[in-house]
């Protein structure tokens, strides 16, 4: 069955296949035509050989290949489309191409308006998102965010875009790289409780750099992904967040120093 | 204070260690009384699971008294003498609002292990290795409880120590893998170890209506209690062919459930059991499942097999032709005993169940590794022993 999840495309208008860059926007019969035709006019073009079996050949790659694809280059360059699915609305310039997409989703056995409650306040979120130390909201939809790893202390500022009716919750960067984190909420059949997703656009580049960072020292986004909502999702079932931390055992205690 | 730690393969000794401290806002640390060696730690001890470390507090099966609760805990009171249940759950999510509290989502703090090896992780257990979490365990002069309301239940005024101990896991393990059998009137159920579990699985299917228990194990001590304690008809799988002999003891048919009392580290006398023994000495299979085939292939049409012995991995071999054809019904999984307890502990209130025969044995934690010597080797009739531990 189909989940009841907002798709980010539904609000925002990027289709959310992970990591697909290239909208749809050719409806399904023509894809089929398209495929179709292009399929016959490569065949004709290696029965017929010659500088015209060539040109034959390359129009038929094309539009075969749009019809597999289910993008069209020349569509997009005009902004047209022949899918009956809504109109990409416009988002703030983001573009899709230099992005690197996250997506998780956990279900949590509690009503989607207390969720989207507990996540509406800055001050619960270094409670469950890792390396996050303190939320600081600067008014008008902006607030600064504060982490620490490894000891190094960073903080960037992000816009906040609530959406009271679908339930969503979108941080974008206000500097840098147009990057951005969603929480999209939706019920779960059953009423087993609500299922959150969490959308994680990075830059390419920090893309990169985090991966290449997860290689050495086993943290990636992905992982703080999972981390972060297996911790929500304890906050908000269990009203704690299970630990090992500080129990007695006949290993030596390592010493912490004050950094 | 004192714990019985794990030091190595099959090597434990007594550590003095910090007292537990309450963590989180649902804890409760309990004096232990009494805490019970079980059969799923000597899997532990061999060295099949690879996620126990050097210090890791041992033992999963006890009773105390409350002698500290944090600030959520409503229903514990420093004092109340307490059973827990060896598998901790949170008491809200999806699973645990299902009672199927083994299942939760939201006690192992250390999920990725069992993330990768069983697709999800599951609930976390005491003294049972980092894959289960990591959690301290109750072979200490003091245990920290999570979750304790859900997890601790208070013992009926007047019932010793000894009678209510094993409800916090043989008891319900036992009385789960009887239940899970679904039994109907004239149910004949084979069980398959007359440990600890096995003992509890025969009495709780009696409980359920079952009409004849049959027996298996090849230790005479332990078919002895389970014909004379349990009311089991024996069978000694060294003396007889066990599916020849259940096939005729159950006019033809079959057992109409077979429960595997067992798990991964099983004995058994025919060649695939010597084939096992060398594939699993060599990590190319982790559990031996001589128990489950022969269950699967002595099981009536149509039976169910219900499996409460652990395993860990993978298994070779495994009958499936068998178990499809014949239409049977699988049923496993750890115990959910905050399901089982409350009756549980009615039953023993009222004389109908009384576990305290299995303890053979008592030691204090200084003589840990003796105590696990000898329940391992089952030398001198042991069946359990039970530390008491010291101050």
């Amino acid at each position: 069955m189909q989940s009841k999840t907002p798709r980010l495309d539904d609000i925002h208008g990027i289709p959310a296949r992970a990591r697909r860059t290239n909208p749809l926007n050719v409806g399904p019969s023509e894809r089929v035509v398209s495929t179709a035709l292009g399929g016959g006019l490569v065949a004709w073009g290696v029965w017929r050989r010659g500088a015209l079996g060539l040109l034959a050949g390359a129009v038929g790659g094309a539009l075969a290949t749009r019809g597999v694809r289910g993008h069209c280059p020349a569509y997009a360059a005009f902004g047209l489309s022949s899918r009956k699915a809504p109109k990409p609305t416009h988002m703030p310039v983001l573009d899709t191409e230099k992005l690197t997409r996250i997506e998780r989703t956990v279900t949590v056995a509690r009503p989607a308006n207390e969720v989207y409650a507990f996540l509406r306040d800055p001050a619960h979120v270094p409670h469950f998102a890792p390396h996050v130390e303190r939320v600081e909201d600067l008014g008008a939809g902006r607030i600064r965010v504060w982490t620490a790893m490894n000891g190094e202390r960073s903080s960037w500022e992000a816009h906040i875009d609530l959406d009271h009716e679908a339930q969503a919750l979108v941080l974008s960067h206000a500097e840098g790289p147009p990057e951005r984190l969603a929480i999209l909420l939706g019920n779960a059949p059953g009423g087993r409780g609500t299922e959150i997703r969490l959308v994680l656009d990075l830059s390419k580049t920090r893309g990169l750099l985090l991966r290449a960072l997860a290689a050495v020292a086993g943290e990636d986004p992905d992982r703080w992904a999972r981390a972060g909502l297996r911790r929500l999702k304890m906050l908000l079932e269990a009203g704690e967040i299970v630990t090992t931390e500080g129990q007695p055992s006949g290993r030596l205690i390592p010493v912490t120093r004050a950094a | 204070m004192q714990a019985l730690c794990y030091q190595g393969v099959n090597r434990v000794g007594v550590e003095t260690v910090p007292d537990p401290e309450i963590l989180g806002p649902h804890d409760a640390i309990l004096r232990v009384t009494m805490s019970s060696v079980c059969g799923s730690d000597l899997h532990l001890l061999d060295g099949y699971v690879p996620t126990m470390r050097q210090g890791d507090i041992l033992g999963h099966e006890f009773i105390g008294e409350v002698v500290e609760v944090a600030t959520e805990v409503k229903k514990l009171r420093p004092g109340m003498r307490v059973v827990v249940g060896s598998i901790i759950g949170c008491g809200h999510c999806f699973f645990c609002q299902t009672e199927q509290y083994s299942l939760c989502d939201n006690t192992n703090p250390k999920p990725e292990v069992l993330d990768k090896l069983f697709g999800y992780p599951t609930a976390g257990i005491y003294g049972y290795s980092h894959a289960f979490g990591g959690f301290a365990g109750s072979h200490a002069t003091y245990v920290r409880v999570p979750f304790a309301d859900t997890n601790a239940f208070e013992v009926p005024e007047g019932l010793p120590d000894e009678r209510v101990l094993f409800a916090s896991d043989a008891l319900p393990t036992g009385y789960m893998g009887a239940d899970l059998c679904n039994i109907q009137r004239g149910d004949v159920i084979a069980v398959w170890g007359c440990g600890g579990v096995g003992q509890m699985a025969i009495q709780s299917a009696y409980l359920l209506g079952a009409e004849r228990v049959i027996a298996i194990d090849r230790f005479p001590e332990r078919l002895a209690m389970a014909r004379d304690r349990a009311g089991a008809e024996i069978l000694d799988y060294e003396q007889v062919d066990v599916r020849e002999a259940l096939r005729e003891m159950t006019g033809g048919r079959g057992p109409d459930a077979c429960i595997d009392c067992v798990g991964m580290e099983a004995h058994g006398t025919g060649v695939d059991y010597a084939y096992d023994r060398v594939k699993q000495a060599v990590r190319l299979e982790t559990d031996r499942p001589t128990v489950l085939r022969q269950a699967i292939l002595a099981c009536r049409k149509g039976g169910t097999v219900s499996i409460m012995g652990v395993y860990g991995g993978f298994v070779d071999k495994f009958p499936m032709g068998a178990a499809m054809n014949k239409g049977l019904t699988l049923k496993m999984g750890q115990q959910h005993g905050q399901r089982y307890i409350p009756r549980l502990l009615e039953h023993i209130r009222k004389g109908e169940l009384d576990p305290s025969y299995l303890i053979t044995h008592r030691s204090l934690l200084a003589n840990g590794q003796m105590a696990y010597d000898t329940f391992k080797e089952k030398r001198d009739g042991c069946m359990r022993v039970v530390f008491t531990p010291e101050a």
